[in-house]
This record gives C-alpha cells, sequence and structure tokens, in this order.
C-alpha cells in the first residue's frame, strides 16, 4: 500500500516540486558559473521552443510515429505470445529460452543489425521500439495468464467452459494488472527505442536532432529535443493509465 | 444398468480416487469407498483434515477421475452431469471474480457455453433478491462482506438450476451468527428446490442441524466409517431447535465416533 496524503496534497507537493526546481535552475546555475553551451536555463530553451517551433514539430513527428507503433507491435506480439505459450507448454519450453538468450542482447548493440536488415527508413526504428518494450511485456503477460488461483480454474472447469472462454472471461481480466504495470514501463522505453534507432541511422526525429545539436554545440536545441522525448513518453503514460483506469474498475 | 440406480443422485461403488504426483506415483485418497445418496437428500460430510472430503466432491463434480469402481450421477457418468449442468459447487473462499460486479458474477454460468440459455438475469434478481443482496448486486466483490460473497457464491451455484449442489466448507470461513443464519437460509433453499445438497463441514453443529443424514470418514484411507440418520429428527419438515436435546445426543455421538477415526 502507498501512503495516500490529503488530496490538495496529492496536486500541490508535486507541482511545488517541480516549479522550484525550475527556479533554482534559472536562478542558481548562472549564479554556480555554469556556462549556458553546457546547460542553458529553463527560459533559454523555452525560446528555443518558440523561436523553432517548426523545425522541432518536424522532428517530433517522426519519433511519436515510431514510438507509438513500436510500442503497439511489441506489446501486441508479446501479448499473443504469452498466450500461445500458456496453452502450449511445449512451445513455451522450446522457445521461451531462445527468447531469454535474445533478450541478453544489449538493444546498442542489436539496434545496428536492425538498420541492416531493415535499411534507413521508419521500419528499424519501430522495430527496435518494438523489440525493447516487447520482453517485459512477455515475461509478465505470461505471470498475469497463469495467475488464476486453482478454486477459479475449477469454477470453469465445472462450468465446462472452452479454453477461449477461460482466456476472455478468467485469464485475460487476470492479467489485466500484471500488463498495465509493463505498458506504464514500455510507455518510456519506447520512445528510448526509438531515439536510440535515430541516432545510428537517420536524419529525421529527435534522436537525429539530439545527435546533430550535440556536435554543433546547439545546446538550446538539444535541451529543446530531449524536452520533447520526456512530453512524449509521458503523453503515452498519461493514455495507457488511463486505459487502465477505464479497463480495471474494480478494487480488491 | 440397473433401475434402481437411477433413483439414486449419486451412487458410489468400491471406489477408489487418488491424485497422481509428480513423480508419477499414484496416491490413493479414497479407497473401496461405497455410499448411495437419494435425489433430493441432504448428505453433510465430515471427518479429519486430508481424508478426502473435498477429493470426493470433485470426483462427484469431474474435476478428478476415479482410478477404480464406479461413480455414477443419476445413473450416469459425472462427465455427463458436468455437460448438463446438474452440479453446481461452492468453495470455502467463494471465489467471486473481482472484476465483476455482484449481478455479474451470478450471471457468469449463463455466459459459458450453451448450457446456461434456460437461465435469464431476471432469475439472477430474483436469486439477489432471497439472499437479500438485491441492495449490492452493482457492487464489487471487494466492497462486501464475507457472509455476503458466500451468499453471491450460492446464487452463482444457483442460476443453472442444479439438481445436485456441493458445498466444500462454504462457511468455514464465517462468524457463528452469519454462520447460523446462512445455515437457515440455505436449509430454506434446499425445501424450496428440493435438490440434492453434499455438505463438507469441519463443525459437528453444522453437520448435524443441516443434514439428513451425516457421513463420518476416516483417514488414511478415506473410507465411510458411519453414516448417522438424523431423518428421525427433522420428520415433520419443520426446522429444529438447535438446543433440541436430541440434536445435542446426536452431535455426542458424532464427536465420539470421530475422536476414533
Ligand atoms: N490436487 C491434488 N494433488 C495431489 N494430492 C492432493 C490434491 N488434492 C488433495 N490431495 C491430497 O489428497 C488428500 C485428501 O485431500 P482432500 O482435500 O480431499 O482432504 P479434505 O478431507 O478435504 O481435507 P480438509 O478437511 O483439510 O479440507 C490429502 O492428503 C491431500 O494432500
Ligand atoms: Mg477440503
Amino acid at each position: 500500500m502507498s501512503i495516500k496524503l490529503p488530496s490538495p496534497w496529492n496536486i500541490v507537493l508535486p507541482l511545488g516540486g517541480a516549479v522550484s526546481v525550475l527556479i533554482a535552475w534559472q536562478f542558481l546555475l548562472p549564479l554556480a558559473g555554469v556556462p549556458s553551451y553546457i546547460v542553458p536555463t529553463p527560459s533559454e530553451i523555452g525560446g528555443v521552443m518558440t523561436k523553432e517551433y517548426a523545425l522541432l514539430w518536424r522532428n517530433f513527428w517522426p519519433t511519436l510515429h515510431e514510438s507509438v507503433l513500436g510500442f503497439l507491435f511489441g506489446n501486441g506480439i508479446a501479448v499473443i505470445l504469452a498466450i500461445v505459450f500458456v496453452h502450449n507448454r511445449y512451445l513455451q519450453a522450446a522457445y521461451f529460452p531462445v527468447i531469454l538468450f535474445l533478450n541478453t542482447i544489449p538493444i546498442l548493440a542489436l539496434a545496428p543489425v536492425i538498420i541492416l536488415m531493415f535499411g534507413l527508413g521508419m521500419a528499424p526504428k519501430v522495430v527496435i521500439a518494438a523489440v525493447i518494450c516487447f520482453f517485459p511485456t512477455l515475461v509478465n503477460m505470461i505471470r498475469g495468464l497463469e495467475s488464476i488461483t486453482p478454486n477459479e480454474h475449477e469454477l470453469f472447469r465445472i462450468l465446462s467452459a472452452s479454453k477461449a472462454e477461460t482466456l476472455w472471461r478468467l485469464r485475460l481480466p487476470r492479467a489485466a494488472p500484471f500488463l498495465f504495470s509493463s505498458l506504464r514501463i514500455a510507455s518510456a522505453t519506447a520512445v528510448i527505442g526509438a531515439v536510440v534507432g535515430e541516432w545510428i541511422g537517420s536524419d529525421r526525429g529527435l534522436g537525429a536532432m539530439i545527435i546533430q545539436a550535440t556536435f554543433n554545440y546547439q545546446s538550446g536545441r538539444l535541451y529543446a529535443a530531449i524536452v520533447l522525448c520526456s512530453l512524449l513518453s509521458i503523453s503515452i503514460f498519461a493514455l495507457v493509465v488511463a486505459c487502465e483506469k477505464w479497463v480495471i474498475r474494480y478494487h480488491d | 444398468m440397473n433401475a434402481a440406480h437411477a433413483d439414486f443422485a449419486i451412487a458410489a461403488k468400491a471406489l477408489d480416487v487418488g491424485y497422481q504426483s509428480a513423480s508419477g506415483a499414484l496416491n490413493i485418497v479414497l479407497q473401496d469407498f461405497n455410499l448411495d445418496v437419494s435425489a433430493g437428500e441432504f448428505l453433510t460430510i465430515i471427518g479429519p483434515s486430508g481424508c478426502g472430503k473435498s477429493t470426493f466432491l470433485r470426483a462427484v463434480a469431474d474435476l478428478v477421475q476415479p482410478v477404480k469402481g464406479s461413480l455414477e450421477v443419476f445413473g450416469s457418468k459425472p462427465v455427463d452431469s458436468r455437460l448438463k449442468r446438474d452440479v453446481s459447487f461452492v468453495f470455502q473462499d467463494s471465489t467471486l471474480l473481482p472484476w465483476r460486479t455482484v449481478l455479474e458474477n451470478v450471471l457468469l454460468p449463463l455466459q459459458i457455453g450453451k448450457a446456461g440459455t434456460d437461465g435469464s438475469s431476471g432469475d439472477a434478481n430474483a436469486l439477489l433478491d432471497m439472499l437479500g443482496l438485491s441492495n449490492f448486486k452493482n457492487r464489487y466483490p471487494g466492497q462486501i462482506s464475507g457472509g455476503q460473497k458466500q451468499r453471491v457464491a450460492i446464487a452463482r451455484a444457483l442460476i443453472s438450476k442444479p439438481k445436485i449442489l456441493l458445498m466444500d466448507e462454504p462457511f468455514g470461513a464465517l462468524d457463528e451468527i452469519t454462520r447460523d443464519r446462512l445455515n437457515d437460509e440455505l436449509l430454506r433453499i434446499w425445501r424450496d428446490t428440493g435438490m440434492t445438497i453434499l455438505f463438507v463441514t469441519h463443525s459437528i453443529m453444522e453437520a448435524a442441524y443441516l443434514g439428513e443424514r451425516a457421513l463420518i470418514l476416516s483417514a488414511n484411507p478415506g473410507r465411510v466409517r458411519k453414516i448417522v440418520d438424523l431423518r428421525s429428527l427433522k420428520d415433520n419438515g419443520q426446522t429444529l431447535s438447535r438446543e433440541d436435546p436430541r440434536l445435542t445426543d446426536a452431535m455426542r455421538d458424532m464427536r465420539n465416533e470421530l475422536s476414533h477415526c
């Protein structure tokens, strides 16, 4: 159980915390002598964001597309594979270890290979984002689908429920909280995947922008791109949380 | 098949039931188990922990296969009555699905397979009414008490109009007052429906108060130790007082018998 604060504090405290950090960043960092080509102040970043609005927007869209598509494909395939594995122990025994092994390859080592395979377009970035989402969701989903209690299983057997009915009416609802907890994490990792893909082989997208801005010492633009990456993750996260609230309406 | 068999709701002859262990060895729980239960009977089952009470109910419900001997439910195999939805089960922990409201939980059996088409949400509302749950039907299981949960579980078991109701320590986790009340409600439902009820309990009081007969099992291997006939106390069809001296006598005998199991 998390500790619940009285309700106005739930909003006031995080907001206050963020504002205080921004104020400190704005006024203390220059006082400490940190030059703005290393860390620009929030107002400078805000200035770049309004001035270079069109450029940022142009690079935001590809990253948005890649991360959302990667998120959908990676998690979708993980869910389907988890359902297959739970219904076929033999397949699970044969292929889960292979997937486990593949998961140990660092995504940074895998990314160039994926770019080699899929070329320089949007596809390899989507694949990298999907790969990075895939494994945690697979593991969580298998655990969720198997988290039914022996009595629940017997209840469905007495009702002579088919496998499909047991899946739909018992296993999937049981797995939903497990799925959402990994989707929350995937909302950040999908963006990481897309950005990493763009670093390695792209001239578009926030990842490409980050690399170019770094080499050209355009720190305002660099930080603006970082802010957009984080906004993108937060938006996907918020969507996931909204879906979760809608799907899981009960409390134990 | 013998015609007389069909009159029995349940007939077990020289029945062996066991479980396969992980190493493949067969662990026999019930051995040479013989029992006839008439249609419409209320049979309570009591015995030491691990003697196979739940195992017997699970065999009747076709959740575990007999190793040897015969087990008939209404004259045919347990699997047939399972497929016909003649048998319902009530678990000790109610086993309600937490993501479904009370009403949705009761409707679950109607939403699975084709067997449920002869019941309706009207039936569900009537059952919830009968069990005093009308005000709670839109709540989730996490929002109701243990006694209410068990009532919902009973409503869910009754929605498919079963001929046999199997109850495995259904009120074991409830306080005594709630348990007494639910016992009386169960007796009323039994009289109204004419169902056959097999009721496993650890409470001698419950076993004597509810059952027309009380089955006492011994452990290792699980066998019928004694069947206590309580019908003479209950013949007039009226509810027995819990303080009735004849009930107290029967309980003393049962306690005595159980101490030798
Ligand atoms: N699924 C199972 N697999 C293997 N062995 C089992 C299984 N279920 C029960 N057993 C064993 O069968 C024996 C009888 O179990 P059962 O649950 O029928 O006892 P019980 O009389 O209901 O006991 P209790 O009063 O504690 O509920 C026990 O020794 C138990 O260990
Ligand atoms: Mg038991």
